[in-house]
């Protein structure tokens, strides 16, 4: 048994060696800071996620592949696919910046940490995005989520935000080690981790207990990270007590990175199991459907009712990935839309619900938004467009979305699994409407407290919105590439 | 009698439900972690195993990559109890629960 | 084809960039500086229509050029279906009868332009009405030029529009009653048109389902090729529909005639045209005399190969055909009018009933097959009865004029129910108004069909045709007796209003004081005189065996467009009638002579009477001639039992049906007690039971579904675990279950 390095070209992996060295550099930085001076950070991280956005896009196209082991399958890909994914992450990371800084000032929460540990847990999801062994998808969870929990508890010793923090970290952490051991069943049944290679393995020698058992260990762990119903119950907690920018990056980042473990796993190394996933993953979605939009109905605290709707959102998505079982290209591409265009409209939301804490936890309930068309009918309008976004009315960025989705699952003749789509997106309604309601037809006191930064972000994200209802065309060409990037990667491999 | 590699899938199996089952009945935070812990080293063994019966040295190192992990989890984790700890005087995870419905 | 039609479509630029200039800009100009305004906004217009009659009059040349032969100006695809074989072109035929129609439509037109400029002096919207001129020149030019019937329909309805908007031009003015006469005459206009516009559409709609397009070309040919292959049946386009030809046909050419009743006041469509004189009298004499209302006549002479096949198709099956109803609907209005002219007072009425009784006679004569001896008294008409109405224009302001005087030399001077426009408050205007009297005269003898004058020729010809197709056809003794009688009421009822106007003793102090309107006024007025004493030149017949080189200039003109059924051999020329060439000297003389007597009998009459305005007139001994003419019978009829009972039916239906039955009984009784009477059942009945469950069912099923598995959400991270656990075990379960099977 011998070891030889692999070989490794840092330019590829460089859009996450930029984000690291940023998140790096700013810790050295604030040991030599006086305490007063703290808007650097901001910038410090803004720069490194425009630097790395930009490299990552100047290696579009490009189908890269680095940290190549001795066995010749690269654990690192750059493929259109993970370029695709990292520049929705480093959009993340970009609009919650501007969210989060007048929030973290009125909650005395305003440290570099909190830029360095986004910046972090950024570097994770994108490694996530690129990782194409199943050792480093671990890696890249772990990475997006240690920062995360820590995030989530910057408040303290307000005791929600420990408590989310505490509720965050344990389950996480039962969610990794049962993920893990997917990993090591994965191993012990193929000889490797390395994703093509499970692939090639599955295709030699066909399916066995103990790959579909490291295949349900592998879904369950990726199902807590999308927060799929009935690994779930950690979601409307954690959204609640963490701080709300915290909540917003989570509900958008942490989720697509599970998705993008997830469509590894499922769609590039175990794409043969698929007749053993493919009903797995629609009533996981199903139940995702049900339970998130009904139990969001009932909620009074804008922060719970977004969680849970996240809840649902994870649901549709998962429509797509079980659509992907029959059509691939279909289902995977319309699921990076629905996740790109969910993107700018749950950060959208957030960024609203942001604007209305006035400290931590004060003004989150549904009451506070109403009579605020009357004093912000700018901000006011764009969330209630965010509101019908999120239910999917046209002509919105999430209306596209669900229309990609069912069509691609109409394709693979999912019609039931369409049809609870529907119905669930009715009742959805119900409760979004009521945010636009309560802001529309009654008075009331709530005020906004919004900066400069935080306005332009929710133009922005409402223009996108706009844009990606009226256009979805060039965006779904984009995620048609980047889903045929992979699947040519998997074949080739 | 050898130790064929079923022993150990089976021993792993079996540390690795102890360890879930100690999530779900114990309530001191310390010992819930220490359970999860326990399902980690599960998998490393399992690791080791599978390593040593294929023949294969990648197994073994990502046992060092699970190691890593686990020590910066507990890092957080053992940061994130003492700050629980320092605000409620206790650590009985079922006495967190402000949050819920 | 000669270059110079290309030239055709600039006989619409110039009229509308009148219109817009007007339009737009022109009540600035006006507004800014009367004087010269009015300069601007008046020979702006005119010179508009000249460019369009020079351009009219190149056209004619090159239609010289071109040996007659009709060209068709392209302009663009209109309609197009492609399935349905719809492809309607906007068009312009330019052909000998269009370019007639033109040379009058502009010539005219053009004239009346310059008389305008002096009449509407002062008017504070002086630029809006030559817009509406303009657009009127516009859309008549459309009307005539037009290369097929949705084109004609195009202008047609324009020139509806026009006729509407220049009667109402004053409808802010009220009649002494304070009704809104001249708006309630706009609308009458309107409304009768419709009528006739709604025969037209139908009429359009069929011949495009029997001959596949609305090109006059194509269905022309295509008519005749059916007639010629003695199709009896044809099938409708786009339908299985089978329809027989000859009904067809019939009902095409009494639908266009309709049309044309209501644009051409004919009866018994009538009755706007009187009213009409509520316009300005130069767009009465430029629309409701000379060109718009002869655009039914237009119609009837451009379709003249459909009547002609109506025609001979009834002389095989021996009934009567559309053709014949034509001339004797045209010959019973020239009657019916001419008789009613005598009982008005009006100066403008009396030659509005005149122009309907003329209009007769040129319907009479299309329906008879006299399409040329149509248009030759067409085109004389449109001379001398603008002559007449602008003659008419220059009394009436002359008699404004005068009553302004008076009213200053007296002060608080009573009006005693003093108009201008009533004859019998004018006389002796001889001397007052010697150029308007003078080319007034010329007018009515010209009208009166005095040899020499216009009106003679063009007027015999129609008798000569009816009387020499006698032996022939049955009808024509009729239609030639209601003519001559026609005729004879003609000469009376200009004899009347000519002495009752210029000679005798002035019966109103008004009458007394007025004077000579100005020379922009009169020069066209001696103008349309000259054309109104020579215009029977065009079509001069051959008298005995004499030939000119004028003779039957028109004849020979309008022969390339009127269809030639000559060069077809035997089956459709026997069934033609013919028309003579030459003069038949007993008709003339007959016509002659009778309109000389019965214009000497009228100034007899009229010799000394009425002496006053109060007087009766010396007809009214004629019994049944005031009793019943007087009293406008078909007027009468419509708005006395017509339209009562129609407001009555409204109203039945409106309050009876709508509001009682419909809303009332069937809405308030029948659908909202039921309704009610459910909703009671529902909601004390059925909902107590649970009803609620089921319509907010899903709400409170959610609500419930909620709130249960709230419950679950503990806050117990244990709990929360457990959720993954089982999750994971289930998962298990499902993927392993095969292998355990197994």
């Amino acid at each position: 048994m011998e070891f030889t390095p692999p070989e490794i070209n840092l330019l590829i992996v460089a859009p996450v060696l930029i984000i690291m060295a940023a998140g790096s550099l700013g810790m050295v930085i604030d040991l030599f800071m006086p305490d007063g001076k703290k808007g650097w950070a901001v910038w410090l991280a803004a720069i490194g996620l425009l630097l790395a956005l930009a490299q990552n896009i100047a290696l579009w196209n490009g189908n890269y592949e680095t940290f190549i082991p001795q066995n010749g399958v690269a654990m690192v890909v750059m493929d259109n696919f993970a370029i695709f994914l990292n520049a929705t992450f480093l959009l993340t990371g970009l609009l919650v910046i501007p969210l989060s800084r007048s929030y973290l000032q009125r909650t005395g929460l305003e440290k570099p940490e909190y830029y360095m540990l986004l910046l972090f847990s950024i570097s994770g999801m994108m490694l996530m995005g690129m990782a194409n062994d199943l050792i480093l998808v671990f890696l890249a969870l772990e990475v997006l989520s240690i920062p995360l929990y820590i995030m989530c508890g910057m408040l303290w010793p307000r005791p929600e935000s420990e408590e989310s923090a505490m509720k965050y970290f344990l389950l996480g952490a039962f969610s990794s080690a049962i993920f893990v051991f997917g990993i090591a069943l994965v191993y012990g049944a193929t000889t490797t981790t390395a994703i093509p290679l499970i692939f090639d393995a599955v295709a030699a020698n066909g399916l066995n207990a103990m790959i579909v058992t490291g295949l349900a260990f592998l879904m369950v762990g990726a199902g807590f990270k999308v927060a799929a119903v009935p690994f779930h119950m950690w979601t409307p907690d954690v959204y609640e007590g963490a701080p709300t920018p915290v909540t917003a990056f989570m509900s958008v980042g942490a989720k697509i990175a599970g998705f993008a473990a997830l469509l590894r796993v499922l769609m590039l190394a175990l794409p043969q199991a698929s007749g053993e996933w493919v009903t797995a993953v629609a009533v996981l979605s199903t139940l995702t459907l049900i339970i998130g939009n009904v139990v969001a109905i009932r909620q009074g605290n804008i922060k719970r009712m977004l969680a849970y709707s996240s809840i649902a959102h994870a649901g549709y998505i998962l429509i797509a990935v079980a659509a992907a079982a029959d059509n691939p290209s279909a289902g995977v591409s319309s699921a990076l839309f629905y996740m790109f265009a969910y993107l700018f409209t749950n950060l959208g939301a957030f960024g609203m619900v942001i604007a209305l804490e006035r400290n931590y936890g004060e003004g989150n309930l549904l009451d506070d938004f109403k009579g605020l068309a009357k004093r912000h009918p700018w901000l006011s309008l764009a969330m209630a467009y965010f509101m019908l976004s999120l239910t999917g009315i046209p002509p919105t960025g999430g209306f596209s979305a669900k229309f990609y989705v069912f069509g691609a699952a109409i394709e693979a003749e999912l019609y039931w699994l369409v049809l609870i789509g529907v119905i669930t997106s009715v009742i959805s309604g119900y409760y979004y409407l009521r945010v636009v309601y309560l802001m529309y037809m009654f008075d009331g006191e709530g005020q906004l407290i919004t900066g400069r930064a935080l306005q332009f972000a929710v133009f922005v994200m409402a223009i996108s919105t706009l844009v990606l209802g009226l256009f979805p065309e060039g965006l779904f060409n984009l995620t048609a590439e980047a889903t045929l990037s992979a699947t040519r990667l998997l074949a080739g491999g | 009698m050898t130790a064929t590699i079923d022993w150990y899938v089976a021993l792993s199996a079996i540390l690795f439900t102890i360890g879930a089952l100690g999530v779900l009945l114990r309530r001191s935070a310390i010992i819930v972690f220490m359970c999860i812990e326990l399902m980690l080293n599960s998998a490393n063994l399992l690791f080791v195993a599978f390593a040593r019966s294929l023949g294969d040295l990648h197994g073994q190192v990502l046992v060092f990559f699970v190691i890593v992990v686990a020590a910066a989890e507990v890092a957080v984790g053992l940061a994130l109890i003492v700050t629980i700890f320092r605000t409620k005087r206790s650590i009985n995870i079922d006495e967190i629960n402000l949050l819920k419905g | 084809m000669n270059e110079l039609f290309n030239l055709a479509p600039l006989i619409l630029v110039f009229p509308i960039i009148g219109v817009l200039f007007n339009g737009l800009v022109g009540r600035r100009f006006v507004d800014h500086d009367r004087k010269t305004g009015e300069r601007w906004s008046g020979w702006f217009a005119t010179i508009m229509a000249l460019s369009a009659f020079v351009v009219v009059v190149l056209l004619n040349l090159a239609l010289h050029a071109n040996h007659f032969h009709a060209e068709t100006v392209m302009l663009w695809d209109w309609i197009v279906i492609p399935g349905q074989g719809l492809s309607i072109p906007w068009a312009m035929q330019i052909d000998t009868l269009s370019v007639a129609m033109m040379l009058v439509v502009t010539g005219v037109g053009s004239i009346i332009h310059i008389y305008s400029i002096g009449y509407m002096h002062g008017d504070p919207d002086y630029s809006r009405y030559f817009a509406y001129l303009n657009l009127f020149l516009f859309f008549m030019l459309i009307l005539v030029a037009g290369n097929n019937y949705l084109v004609l329909f195009v202008g047609w309805e324009g020139v509806g529009l026009c006729s509407y908007l220049l009667i109402g031009f004053w409808h802010e003015r009220l009649a002494k009653d304070g009704t809104m006469k001249n708006a309630n005459a706009a609308r009458k206009a309107m409304i009768a048109n419709r009528v006739g516009d709604a025969a037209m559409i139908l009429g359009i709609i069929l011949t495009f389902w029997v001959f596949g397009s609305v090109e006059f070309n194509h269905v022309f040919e295509e008519a005749i090729h059916i007639f010629e292959s003695h199709e009896e049946m044809v099938t409708l386009v786009s339908t299985n529909i089978e329809m027989a030809f000859s009904t067809a046909l019939f009902a095409i050419t009494v639908l266009f005639l309709i049309a044309a009743t209501g644009k051409s006041a004919q009866l018994v469509l009538h009755v706007w045209l009187p009213d009409a004189m509520a316009g300005p009298t130069p767009a009465s004499s430029l629309i409701h005399a000379a060109t718009m209302v002869t655009s039914g006549i237009y119609l009837i002479v451009r379709s003249n190969v459909l009547y002609e096949l109506s025609r001979a198709l009834s002389v095989h099956s021996g009934t009567i055909s559309s053709s014949d109803i034509v001339a004797l609907v045209g010959a019973s209005t020239a009657l019916y009018a001419g008789l009613i002219a005598f009982t008005q007072y009006d100066i403008k009425k009396v030659l509005a009933y005149s122009t309907v009784s003329q209009l007769g006679f040129m319907i009479a004569a299309a329906g008879m097959g006299a399409y040329v001896a149509a248009m030759f008294h067409l085109i004389t008409h449109a001379f001398f009865k603008a002559l007449l109405f602008m003659g008419a224009g220059s009394v009436i302001h002359g008699m404004e004029h005068g009553h302004h005087e008076v009213a200053h030399g007296h002060h608080g001077h009573d009006d005693d129910g003093f108009d201008p426009q009533d004859m019998r408050y004018m006389g002796g205007l001889r001397k007052l108004m010697p150029v308007t009297f003078w080319t007034y005269l010329v007018g009515a003898l010209a009208l009166a069909g005095i040899f020499p004058f216009a009106g003679f020729w063009s007027k015999d010809e129609i008798l000569a045709h009816a009387n020499a197709n006698q032996g022939e056809y049955g009808l024509f003794l009729v239609l030639f007796i209601l003519l001559a009688l026609a005729a004879v009421c003609t000469a009376f009822y200009m004899g009347r209003q000519l002495r009752m106007v210029f000679w005798g003793q002035p019966r109103h102090e008004a009458a007394r004081h007025a004077h000579e309107s100005s020379p922009i006024m009169t020069f066209p007025l001696v103008l349309l005189a000259v054309f109104g004493t020579v215009a029977g030149l065009f079509n001069l017949p051959k008298v005995l065996t004499l030939e000119f080189g004028w003779s039957l200039t028109l004849e020979h003109w309008l022969e390339h467009s009127i269809q030639t059924f000559e060069l077809m051999e035997e089956g459709i020329l026997a069934h033609v009638p013919h028309t003579p060439t030459s003069l038949i000297v007993e008709v003339a003389a007959l016509s002659l002579g009778l309109a000389l007597v019965s214009m000497g009998l009228a100034f007899y009459v009229y010799r000394d009477k009425p002496k006053t305005a109060a007087d009766p007139d010396p007809t009214q001994k004629i019994p049944g001639l005031w009793s019943v003419f007087g009293r406008l019978p078909i007027d009468s009829f419509y708005m006395k039992l017509l339209v009562p009972w129609f407001n009555r039916f409204s109203a039945w239906l409106g309050f009876k049906f709508e509001w009682s039955f419909w809303h009332d009984f069937f809405h308030e009784r029948v659908i909202r007690d039921t309704f009610v009477w459910f909703a009671d059942l529902s909601a004390n009945v059925l909902d107590a039971q649970g009803v609620d469950g089921i319509v907010n069912g899903l709400g409170s099923v959610t609500r419930w579904l909620a709130d249960g598995i709230r419950v679950s959400q503990t806050g117990y991270a244990r709990t929360y675990a457990l959720s993954v656990f089982l999750g994971t075990v289930v998962l298990l379960i499902y993927f392993l279950w095969p292998y355990v099977m197994r």
